[in-house]
């Protein structure tokens, strides 16, 4: 097991700079997720991290060690590919055997290492099948199994679900993070899906354009994100954004760009009269009585039901609100709603493209 | 009614082809079993009666044609041996390596297949006489090369470019050089490829007439098209003898396909990635 830490890491490629002095660091056994849209560098970086894509700038150590020119082979790292990447003329025992046949270990180790990744993963009875013969769920388990064989310092992960259906997925899902408990490898592991991030990552690296946004814990990014982009980027249904200001004239509250007042707290004294972008979870919002103090107006324009909950989509504020409620909805189309924010619960970031977070 | 029409559609032409393309062959097999008496009847006598043997003996025994036999064996093999080799690297460096002018380079392995046969006669024979090859196994295995080299660099090439790069990256991160990615999991992913290839070289090869006559012009170097040809005199062809040669000539062409039409199965991909 082993520390992975990036320091000001680049990657180009011909003019294009797919990584920018990316800083990063996962501990010992932790279950780091990348996460970002698709072209964000977050496979890039992987394979870096691999070995399979030479770096341009800045360091790489694996358990304290610079790996930057180091082969893949030694690094002691495995990875499992979006596609499984199986050797379909092999058949399960070879496909898993093969590393360490490479590594010229002797055969009953090899045979002991290839029982043992089996039975954690229940592949046994698959054995002397080949690829082929698998279903999806069993193949991402193989490319599981030939990752754990080899007992690897750092495990890789490259958006190893998105190939699976969402029922499968959910499953996967879960039997990834209990072998990660049992194994307690430092894994780094990639997908574009934000909830497989939140569900799985002891720590999550949310990136864009070859950045890292922001780092830290998936709760944290939840309710604290730095950014507008980590903000809109991480939850789903997204998070609403308002555009407009503070005004602190009277009451505190926020003017949207179509004039809808919408109630905050009065210590936001410090942002008056500055273009700013309010942001309110789509949980936060709630469809009230027409009277209730500090409601705004809205127009139903879609309602979705998923069964535990309704998402009303509402146009208001100039912008389209999504909000979330727990009840089940007869409301109709264009019907006019009142709505109401948890006022302890809003986000203000800059109205500027980088949308930073305002203190609040 | 109207899927029997389409029936009709789809195997009336597919029957023509069939009759066109398999026709000449068997009319071959059937007149090396004739007497001469019955080769030139008019109308045409359509199987042996009785069959005979006497053409067989005569191309057997009484020409040279097991001596061509031999030489076309073993300039064929060795020529389809080389191409495949050289194919297999020249292709996989094609398909997986970025390098300057690689487009450029490929396209440029094509362009001596642009050049009639008979514009490159006068200077590969040149070439050989230079070298000391006119009338060597290894002159023809060369020339055969220059014949075949090109086409099988480029199947070979789409063959390997169908191959995942993920599949290579999962190797490499097992443990395996880059040679040991091509031979351990490359190569045996290509072998439809290999075969294709190996049919195309073999056959073009075991056929090719103008460079053995030119190069080969020995008795003890010759191959088998023109012992065929050698039956044709200025005053007479003995046709029975011509048939048997001929037959003769195809059964290893038809045994390599029987052999290996099992091994070129497709679908040798499938399970690799999600399918």
């Amino acid at each position: 097991m082993a520390q992975v830490a990036l320091n000001k890491l680049v990657k180009r490629y011909g003019a294009y700079q797919a990584l920018h002095e990316v800083d990063m660091t996962v501990e010992n056994g932790e279950f780091v997720v990348l996460v970002g849209p698709s072209g964000c560098g977050k496979s890039t970086l992987l394979r870096t991290i691999a070995g399979l894509e030479e770096i341009s700038g800045g360091t790489i150590s694996i358990g304290g060690r610079v790996v930057n020119t180091i082969r893949p082979k030694e690094r002691d790292i495995a990875m499992v590919f979006q596609s499984y990447a199986l050797y379909p003329h092999k058949t399960v025992r070879k496909n898993m055997s093969f590393a360490l046949k490479l590594a010229g270990v002797a055969q009953p180790e090899i045979d002991k290492a290839v029982e043992r990744a089996a039975a954690i993963l229940g592949l046994e009875p698959l054995l002397d099948r080949k690829p082929k013969q698998l279903s999806g769920g069993q193949r991402q388990r193989v490319a599981m199994g030939r990752a754990i064989v080899r007992n690897p310092q750092v495990f890789l992960f490259d958006e190893p679900l998105s190939n699976l259906d969402a029922k499968l997925r959910v499953q996967m899902r879960a039997e990834i993070r209990e072998l990660h408990q049992r194994l307690g490898a430092t894994t780094v592991y990639v997908t574009h899906d934000q909830i497989e991030a939140m569900t799985m990552a002891d720590k999550i690296v949310v990136m864009r354009d070859g950045h890292i946004e922001q780092i830290g814990h998936p709760l944290e990014l939840y309710d604290r994100p730095a950014n507008r982009f980590v903000a809109g980027f991480i939850g789903s249904p997204a998070m609403n954004f308002i555009e407009g200001q503070v005004d602190a004239s009277g009451t505190d509250r926020f003017i949207a760009s179509d004039g809808t007042a919408i109630p905050v707290s009065a210590r936001l004294g410090i942002l008056k009269r500055s273009p700013a972008v309010l942001a309110i979870r789509p949980e936060d919002l709630s469809i009230v009585e027409e009277n209730t103090p500090g409601a705004f107006p809205g127009m139903v324009s879609v309602v979705e039901t998923t069964g535990p909950e309704t998402i009303v989509i509402a146009n208001s504020c100039g912008t389209r609100l999504s909000v979330v409620i727990k009840e089940r909805s007869r409301l109709k189309l264009g019907e006019k709603v009142w709505l109401s924010a948890d006022v302890s619960k809003l986000h203000f970031f800059e109205a500027s493209k980088d949308g930073r977070r305002l203190a609040a | 009614m109207k899927d029997s029409r389409r029936t009709l559609l789809i195997s009336l032409p597919v029957a023509i082809l069939v009759i066109v393309a398999v026709f000449p062959f068997l009319w071959m097999a059937v007149s090396a079993f004739k007497p001469l008496s019955q080769l030139y009847t008019i109308p045409p006598q359509w199987l042996p009666d009785p069959p005979t043997l006497a053409n067989f003996k005569n191309v057997l025994f009484e020409s040279n044609i097991p001596r061509y036999f031999v030489n076309s064996l073993i300039i064929s093999i060795g020529s389809t041996f080389l191409a495949l080799v050289f194919a297999v690297f020249a292709a996989y460096g094609f398909a997986r390596f970025d390098f300057r002018g690689r487009s450029a380079a490929l396209a440029f392995v094509l362009i001596g297949q642009l050049l009639p046969t008979a514009t490159v006669i006068v200077p590969l024979y040149i070439v050989l006489n230079y070298l000391g090859l006119i009338n060597t196994y290894l002159g023809l295995i060369l020339v055969y090369l220059i014949l075949t080299l090109p086409l099988s660099v480029w199947m070979l090439t789409g063959y390997f470019r169908g191959i995942p790069k993920e599949l290579e990256d999962a190797a490499i991160i097992d443990g395996a050089s880059q040679l040991g990615v091509l031979f351990r999991i490359s190569l045996p992913l290509v072998t439809p490829g290999i075969i294709a290839v190996t049919l195309y070289s073999f056959v073009a090869t075991w056929n090719e007439f103008v460079f053995a006559l030119s190069f080969a012009t020995e008795k003890e170097m010759k191959t088998l098209p023109i012992g065929l040809a050698e039956f044709s005199t200025e005053f007479d062809t003995d046709w029975g003898a011509v048939m048997a040669a001929s037959f003769v000539m195809t059964l290893p062409i038809a045994l390599i396909f029987l052999v290996m039409q099992r091994m070129f199965v497709s679908g040798l991909m499938s399970g690799a990635t999600k399918g």
